[in-house]
């Protein structure tokens, strides 16, 4: 299977029962394990978020700086309060990041969901998990610092 | 409600795309995740937080958020059955749902129904905390604002004063916004208070008590017998460690104490979601748990004070740290005290508690209470009929009120 056509079929999965709201994807407790599959083979930012968290809306600009530096680097957005999408697309656009992988909640992010990223997250955001080629991660709670990341990107990199 | 369930999964159901690979795929992966949003009603069968009350007649109500309604019944026989819902607030999308929030309730021994919660109202998620009130279950208010001020709040708390009066506590961003303006950068919100003397019809003046507290954890809120505040919260210190603070108002609503509960350094600049428990039992003791991932400690800990929280004792580790135990609530009458919170194993939730007969100095060994699958809300004490109860909303198991069997 194509990644385009695989990427349609995880679009479907999702769009069902939601079939008139954006791309956005619903976010279930297998989802982790089919983010990490579909980008396995290369560095990945993994990035959990709220529109209603202020250290949020601030490091999202500048993972909108990174996403204009490295296109080609996936980032992956996962909004884990159950608010409106099309204001969570809004957001996303405004820091440049309209067009990367979305994934939604429509409850709370509690446990179930939380375990399945990291049997010990209690619920904190921002968290960004920098997921490298060979699928090590790291974890940052709190917002990340540009540097961070930075470092994170050359330290992985096959070259 | 359950014959509610069972119509939504049959309407979904006739909904089914042809049984494509990636329906089946869908399928098989319901199966094994609780659907989320499934459920599209306003019941109980739907809702996301469900806040206790038990008036002085002994009657329980409840007050819950599903599908953008808040809602109301009552149970007249302790939570086995419910009189009719009916719909307080409808904030639609933009009600507040995020893990820490709940709508909040109180009703006053006159029969006086009042009810808060959080709606956001703008592109800055700037948010606003509307109040409805009734003379009895069935007639409410049109929501109204409960600050008038026009920039932000949001997680309301309502107590009831032995004396009939009502305090109100939120989060509250104005002084953010006034710094601001003159150029400076604020961390997080302020706490907010405000008596209404009137049955919830009007609130008094609206005081700002502190203004560095963490803006995403709800408070926790009690009235002592002598009409004093007590206000446990996740406060910055130092701009930058997010610890608890107890702060004690006096029966005018002045700041008599404010004191950090414990030193646990947990310098974060995120929004932990996970706001602390606090009570009042005999002799002036005041109790309390939270959650942290300070530098000093990791987990949900516990800890008492008899001087307004001038001195406490040292934090009492709660529960599993590698199961995510949190999300504490604390009951205290005379000298009993319970502490429930919750943990996950992976499949299953599971609410524990601890029980103490002495004002917290020895303990009960933990037991689990309550244990259910898929998404449940944080588990919250109450007394009804003279005891000690669970009350705890669960998806897969329903709306659950459990006596808590009385142990040494």
């Amino acid at each position: 299977m194509t990644a385009t056509r695989r990427l349609c079929c995880f679009a479907l999965l999702a769009a069902w029962p939601l079939a008139a709201l954006a791309a956005s994807q619903l976010f279930t407790t297998q989802s982790y394990r089919q983010i990490l599959a579909r980008h396995a083979g290369r560095p990945m930012v993994l990035h959990f978020w709220s529109m209603t968290c202020e250290p949020c809306r601030t490091e999202l600009t500048l993972l909108g700086q990174l996403h204009q530096r490295h296109p080609a680097l996936p980032i992956v957005l996962v909004h884990i309060e159950p608010f409106p999408l099309a204001a969570q697309a809004g957001e996303l656009r405004r820091r440049h990041l309209g067009n990367v992988e979305q994934w939604h909640v429509t409850e709370p992010f509690e446990e179930q969901l939380r375990y399945s990223v990291d049997p010990a997250w209690q619920g904190d955001i921002p968290r960004t998990l920098l997921i490298g080629a060979h699928g090590e991660v790291t974890r940052i709670q709190g917002a990340a610092r540009d540097s961070e990341i930075e470092s994170w990107l050359r330290s992985t990199r096959p070259d | 409600m359950r014959a509610c369930l069972a119509g939504v999964a049959l309407a979904a159901c006739a909904s089914l795309p042809p049984p494509t690979a990636a329906a089946a795929a869908h399928r098989h992966a319901a199966e094994q995740d609780p659907p989320q949003s499934a459920c599209t009603g306003t019941g109980l069968d739907c809702a996301i937080a469900a806040t206790p009350f038990v008036d002085a007649a002994g009657r329980l109500w409840l007050a819950w958020t599903a599908n953008g309604h808040v809602m109301l019944a009552r149970s007249a026989d302790g939570g086995a059955h419910f009189g009719a819902a009916i719909a307080v607030g409808d904030a639609g999308e933009l009600l507040d749902t995020g893990a820490d929030a709940r709508p909040a309730l109180v009703v006053t021994n006159a029969g006086r129904v009042v009810v808060a919660w959080g709606a956001f109202k703008d592109r800055q998620w700037n948010a606003q905390v509307w109040l409805a009130s009734s003379d009895d279950d069935a007639h409410f208010s049109t929501p109204r604002s409960l600050s008038a001020d026009a920039t932000s709040q949001r997680f309301p708390a309502l107590a009831l004063a032995d004396d009939g009066s009502i305090l109100a506590a939120w989060l509250d961003k104005r002084t953010v916004a006034a710094n601001r303006q003159r150029g400076y950068r604020q961390s997080g919100a302020a706490l907010a208070v405000a008596r209404s003397t009137d049955g919830g019809r009007s609130f008094g003046e609206e005081r700002i008590v502190q203004d560095r507290t963490c803006e995403c954890c709800r408070l926790a809120l009690a009235l002592d017998a002598g009409g004093r505040t007590v206000i446990a919260l996740r406060t910055i210190y130092d701009d930058r460690e997010r610890d608890h603070a107890l702060i004690v108002l006096d029966a005018a609503g002045r700041v008599q104490s404010d004191h950090r509960i414990a030193e646990d350094h947990w310098a974060i600049d995120a929004c932990p979601h996970h706001g602390p428990a606090v009570a009042i039992g005999a002799g002036q003791r005041i109790h309390v748990a939270w959650f942290t991932q300070g530098a000093a400690r990791q987990g949900t800990f516990y800890a008492r004070s008899l001087d307004d929280g001038a001195s406490f004792t040292a934090p009492m580790p709660v529960g599993h740290g590698d199961r995510m135990a949190g999300r504490p609530s604390l009951l205290a009458r005379g000298p009993d005290v319970w502490l429930a919170w919750k943990e996950f194993d992976g499949k299953r939730s599971t609410v524990w508690l601890r029980q103490s007969h002495d004002g917290g100095e020895h303990w009960s060994a933990d037991r689990p209470v309550a244990a259910a699958e898929g998404y449940t809300d944080h588990p919250q004490l109450v007394t009804l009929r003279g005891a000690a109860h669970l009350s705890w909303l669960t998806r897969a198991r329903g709306y659950q009120s459990l006596p808590l069997e009385d142990r040494r």
